[in-house]
């Protein structure tokens, strides 16, 4: 409203832009324009090849998918660690070493004032264990003396005599 | 169109493809010039309309047949033509129009009236206003729409084209003066 208010107040400034618009418009109605192209073909050629798209684009993602998951199994199994793991996981067998250090046992006895250490100075530090590490295991001590006195030991009996005489 | 445009929109909504067929020959021609003037190239306007068509297809379900479908695709073709702008480079949109500096249907055209000729430096010299300025010139004058459907197309208030092109007029006015001596004559003599 402002601007046609300002449009009918009539200075020569404002009539030499009033006359432009009016040049412009009948300028712009003479702009030459190409000729229109039938666009109406191009057009449902266009829908019905992206409507045809979605089924191509789905067997396309499934078969990257496919080459992507083939070749993760592939870098998998080439890994020993991971074709480990992975072999685990699905049940078909691996075996599975793992080294422990022996549990350092540290006993400090605290001396008391009779020279006797007590029953509670005895400070046991250990390191717990691993539950699942058989080939670790110090459980089973072995009283060496017992077997050795269990041990029997047979020897061999003595040669018959001989009543033959050798020359 | 013997039938009313809401009655064909719905039939093409419901999948008709003459309705959709009918709609695209009527409007084909207003979606190409806009899409013309915008670009500045044939095959790019051609391909700008079928992509704007081809949306407008797309969105037909969503679309209220209360409302004008002329506007809508409008819309459609501007912004189209506004991101392809963009997605071309500021540069390389300007080296483009300096080097389509004459209009495609003067090659040959040995009769060339001055009004052609003059539209012609006028559109040289709207293209070198800012892409809100230009597109308002180009709605208003060039494509004779009136001041609502500019506004619906370019989704600002009537007031707003009033004003925005009051200020685009002047700087065309400006660069006219400056820069199109051809054309300043033309409009002064």
């Amino acid at each position: 409203m402002s601007d046609q208010s300002s449009l009918e107040q009539a200075s020569p400034k404002q009539s030499s832009f009033e006359q432009f618009e009016v040049r412009v418009r009948q300028a712009a109605q003479a702009f030459p324009y190409p000729a229109t192209p039938n666009l109406a073909a191009a057009i449902t050629q266009r829908i019905a090849a992206k409507s045809a798209r979605p089924e191509l684009y789905r067997q396309r993602l499934a078969l990257s998918v496919a080459c992507g998951l083939l070749i993760l199994f592939g870098a998998v199994m080439t890994t020993p660690p991971a074709r480990t793991r992975l072999l685990e996981m699905l049940g078909l067998g691996a075996g599975q070493t793992q080294l422990a250090e022996p549990t350092p046992t540290l006993i400090s006895p605290t001396m008391t004032i009779t020279g006797l250490p007590s029953p509670t100075s005895r400070l046991l530090t250990a390191t717990p264990q691993p539950a699942a590490t058989p080939s670790s295991s110090t459980s089973a001590t072995t009283n060496i003396s017992r077997q050795v006195a269990e041990l029997i030991v047979y020897a061999p009996a003595l040669p018959p005599q001989s009543t033959r005489i050798y020359p | 169109m013997s039938e009313t445009e809401p009655t064909i929109i719905t039939r093409a909504q419901s999948g008709d493809e003459t309705a959709w067929e009918t709609l695209v020959g009527h409007y084909q021609e207003m979606a190409f010039r806009l899409a013309y003037l915008l670009m500045g190239d044939a095959d790019e306007a051609k391909d700008v309309a079928q992509e704007a068509f081809i949306r407008a297809f797309r969105a037909l379900g969503r679309f209220d047949t209360t409302r004008p479908f002329r506007p809508w695709l409008l819309s459609i073709v501007t912004n189209l033509a506004r991101n392809r702008q963009r997605a071309m480079g500021r540069y390389l949109a300007a080296l483009r129009r300096m080097i389509l500096a004459e209009p495609e249907t003067a090659a040959g055209d040995q009769h060339e009236t001055a009004a052609k000729r003059q539209a012609h430096i006028l559109w040289q010299a709207a293209q070198k206003l800012n892409p809100a300025d230009r597109e308002i010139v180009y709605l208003r004058y060039f494509m004779e729409l009136a001041e609502v459907e500019t506004a619906a197309i370019l989704e600002i208030a009537p007031g707003t084209v009033k004003s925005r092109l009051h200020r685009a007029l002047k700087r065309l006015q400006d660069l006219v003066k400056r820069d199109f001596p051809a054309l300043r004559e033309e409009y002064e003599g």
